[in-house]
């Protein structure tokens, strides 16, 4: 997939200043053909404010951000045919049903009105989307968000926190929609959000923002790594805990029931456990388990990587 | 441009779904239904009335009998109290002339007006209309009396008779106007005017002319039996209704789509904001001219059913440098509605204005509400208080009916300067409108 580099969003050197105060400094980011890019940072951190200047809701102040090589401000017509997206809350006509919201965008579009129904069957709601949006849950109107974000075949979709009202069955049927949009069909899509634990399923590469400064683009496989850490705990569960502390002549901590923790350098961690394991043995000592715990979790990578000044306040 | 189209019908759609404006368009609809049946209910009591007293002649037997009484007792000092007797009594007062003739008599009081007394009472006993008007012309009083006379013995027009009604209203009207005493109730135009298109209509053998009719609502002569076109042609007092309902939808369609969250999906398109703006301000426009057509549409069965449709195709006369020229009627309604929509689409525009600005249908409505019904109070106010440059306020000129018919509270309003006050205001109004829908951050 990222063999493919052919870039669709590109946002070069933007700043926005809200009054006196700058939101975004000198942001940089550039989103490729079929990946599912993650936008990830904390409230505040100006997430929304870089979607909305891609789309064109807001106006930018210094730096520019082209999409399918067209300049955002001065093609705004041609940059948007690219684009579909949902900006913050889902919020529709309520007085009309789903289908005759979708159709004024599709007039909007010059789309043909046989591109509601595809649209909507890929968000699975085509039992309901006769009905009026008054009656719709957030998790419905998210999803017809979705179906008019992609119902005009768009290159780039940009999703603001679309997971905001999904119950996990929704989440898990949005993650494979996206993966497959961009995996087979060759979108780019970018999901922002603020919870990394959501990304990590979802996502190829994360963008981390955080007080309007970008942190870095990591691919998924850079940031586990990075929550790996150099240390490796393993928790054995033996039938004698004191004799198995014995036989090992390196630093254990007794945690009870048997049960002995072991940290080691992350990076020869595989060949001594293997080592430990028959040491044991060959001192009879019955093992029962050997548990690999990760050291950090990923929520705490992110949190880490976005803390830049570390007192926590919203920016 | 199909893309414009797109817009504009997404804009329709999005009034036409919404239960408040189909409620609003219902009650337009049944207003506009109503009001000529009302009209005929007013108009069948106030006949009812009336008929009850036209057909009462006993004041003019009263006088006649007072006078005989006054003239039996000696009390007539002229010494021709015998053949004023005479003539009291030949009189047959059914016939309005002879009643002229008998009142004319009682003011003569000169020793040789014996014959003429006598005179008269010949023509009364004969009932000799022809002759009673033969002696008008003989001894003319006035200009309209006079061709009133000869008019009548030219065309054989005698004073009543069924078949001769239409003619002697007419006839009735022109005298009223030569002798320069206009009914209030009747048309605005001038006197001269109304001569020279009275004649016109006597030899066409016209009985009706639009022109002559005073299409304001207020100036109904209750005690006249209302025609197709007395109904009709005050029809146009129904736009302000619509140019209410075009307020409501200038106010709310830039502010709504800001209250419901909406505006983002809007402009999340590959449509430049301001042809989302003038997609929107077109359909506010094009949704008053529509109303003004359903109007017309629905007025012309509706009324035609209550009073029929006699007359319905009475042209409309102007005077064209003392010649009268022919006109369409319904073309001249039509202009007339347009003319009394001008107020209306100029304070929707400012409606309009206030909606992209302050994201506020309330306000904009509120606002829009006010000026157009305070505008013209306070054109009147300044114009009390001799403060002449309130003639060039948008206020004094909004009324381009009024200033058209000369009927503005600024004296010698021009036409000229309202256009270019009018086409300032919407200039400035909507490109004000424009900056702030097209620049403003989401």
């Amino acid at each position: 997939m990222s063999d493919n580099r052919e870039v669709v969003l590109s946002v070069k050197g933007l700043n926005k200043y809200f009054g006196k105060k700058q939101i975004l400094h000198d942001l940089e980011l550039e989103c490729y053909r079929g990946e599912v890019f993650g936008f990830l940072g904390p409230n505040g951190a100006g997430k929304t404010t870089t979607i909305k200047m891609a789309v064109g809701l807001l106006r930018i102040d210094e730096g520019e951000i082209t999409i399918c090589g067209h300049n955002v401000e001065k093609e705004f017509e041609e940059a948007m045919a690219n684009v579909g997206g949902i900006v913050e809350n889902p919020e529709m006509y309520k007085f009309m049903t789903g289908r005759d919201n979708l159709k004024q965008y599709a007039r909007m579009r010059g789309l043909d009105f046989s591109e509601i129904d595809k649209a909507v069957e890929i968000v699975k709601l085509s039992n309901r989307i006769n009905e009026k949006v008054s009656g719709y849950s957030l998790g419905m109107r998210q999803r017809l968000g979705v179906a008019q974000a992609l119902m005009h075949k768009p290159r780039l979709l940009i999703l603001d926190e679309p997971t905001n009202g999904l119950d996990p069955q929704g989440i898990k049927e949005l993650r494979d929609i996206l993966r497959q949009l961009a995996h087979e069909s060759g979108v780019c899509v970018m999901v922002s959000s603020h919870l990394m634990s959501e990304m990590e399923l979802m996502c190829d590469r994360v963008g981390i923002i955080a007080e309007g400064h970008m942190i870095g683009t990591y691919t998924m496989d850079e940031i586990k790594s990075r929550s790996e850490g150099d240390k490796a705990s393993y928790i054995i569960e033996t039938d004698d805990e004191k004799a198995a502390a014995k036989v090992l002549d390196i630093d254990v901590t007794s945690v009870g029931g048997g049960k002995l923790r072991i940290d080691l350098d992350s990076e020869t961690a595989r060949q001594n456990i293997a080592a430990i394991i028959k040491q044991l043995s060959a001192a009879d000592i019955n093992i029962y388990s050997v548990v690999c715990e990760e050291n950090k979790k990923l929520e705490d990578v992110f949190i880490e990587l976005t803390n830049r000044e570390g007192d926590g306040q919203i920016a | 441009m199909h893309n414009f189209v797109g817009l504009v019908k997404n804009e329709y759609i999005k009034i036409y779904k919404k239960t408040s404006t189909r409620v609003l368009l219902v009650i337009f609809v049944a207003v506009v239904i109503c009001y000529p049946g009302i009209m005929k209910l007013v108009n069948h009591i106030s006949m009812e009335e009336m008929n009850s007293y036209s057909n009462d002649i006993s004041w003019k037997e009263n006088i006649i009998q007072e006078d005989l009484y006054t003239l039996k007792n000696g009390e007539d000092k002229s010494g021709l109290a015998q053949y004023k007797i005479e003539a009291l009594e030949a009189a047959d007062i059914n016939e309005q002339w002879q009643f002229d003739a008998v009142m004319n008599i009682k003011t003569l009081n000169k020793a040789d007006d014996k014959q003429e007394i006598q005179k008269l009472t010949m023509l009364m006993k004969t009932n000799d209309w022809r002759g009673y008007c033969k002696y008008r012309v003989d001894e003319p009083k006035t200009e309209s009396d006079t061709w009133e006379m000869q008019y009548r013995l030219d065309h054989d027009i005698p004073f009543s008779g069924e078949e001769y009604a239409e003619e002697n209203k007419i006839i009735e009207n022109v005298v009223n106007a030569m002798a320069g005493y206009t009914d209030y109730y009747q048309s605005t135009l001038s006197s001269t005017d109304q001569v020279i298109i009275g004649k016109y209509m006597l030899d066409n053998g016209i009985y009706e002319n639009t022109s002559a009719k005073n299409s304001r609502l207020t100036s109904i002569d209750p005690y006249e039996k209302l025609t197709f076109w007395d109904v009709f042609i005050r029809t146009p007092f129904l736009v302000t209704g619509i140019g209410y309902i075009m307020l409501a939808l200038a106010g709310s369609c830039v502010a709504n789509e800001f209250s419901q969250g909406t505006i983002k999906f809007l402009l999340i398109n590959p449509v430049k904001r301001g042809k989302i703006f003038a997609a929107k301000y077109f359909t506010v426009i094009t949704m008053g001219l529509l109303l003004m057509l359903i109007t017309l549409i629905i007025s012309i069965p509706v009324t035609g059913i209550f009073f029929g449709f006699d007359g319905f195709t009475a042209p409309y006369l102007e005077v064209v440098k003392e010649d009268v020229v022919v006109k369409s009627s319904m073309i001249h309604m039509v202009k007339t509605y347009l003319i009394a929509s001008v107020g209306m689409v100029i304070m929707s525009t400012m409606a309009f204005m206030i909606s992209c600005l302050a994201k506020s249908s309330v306000l904009a409505i509120i606002v829009g509400f006010i000026m157009s019904s305070v505008g013209a109070t306070i054109s009147m106010i300044m114009s009390s208080f001799h403060i002449d440059w309130g003639r060039y306020l948008i206020f004094a000129n909004t009324d381009v009916l009024g200033i058209h018919n000369g009927t503005t509270s600024f004296p010698n309003q021009t036409m000229g300067v309202a256009l270019v006050v009018i086409a300032v205001h919407m200039v400035v109004f909507l490109l004000t409108g424009w900056d702030a829908f097209t620049r403003r951050s989401i």
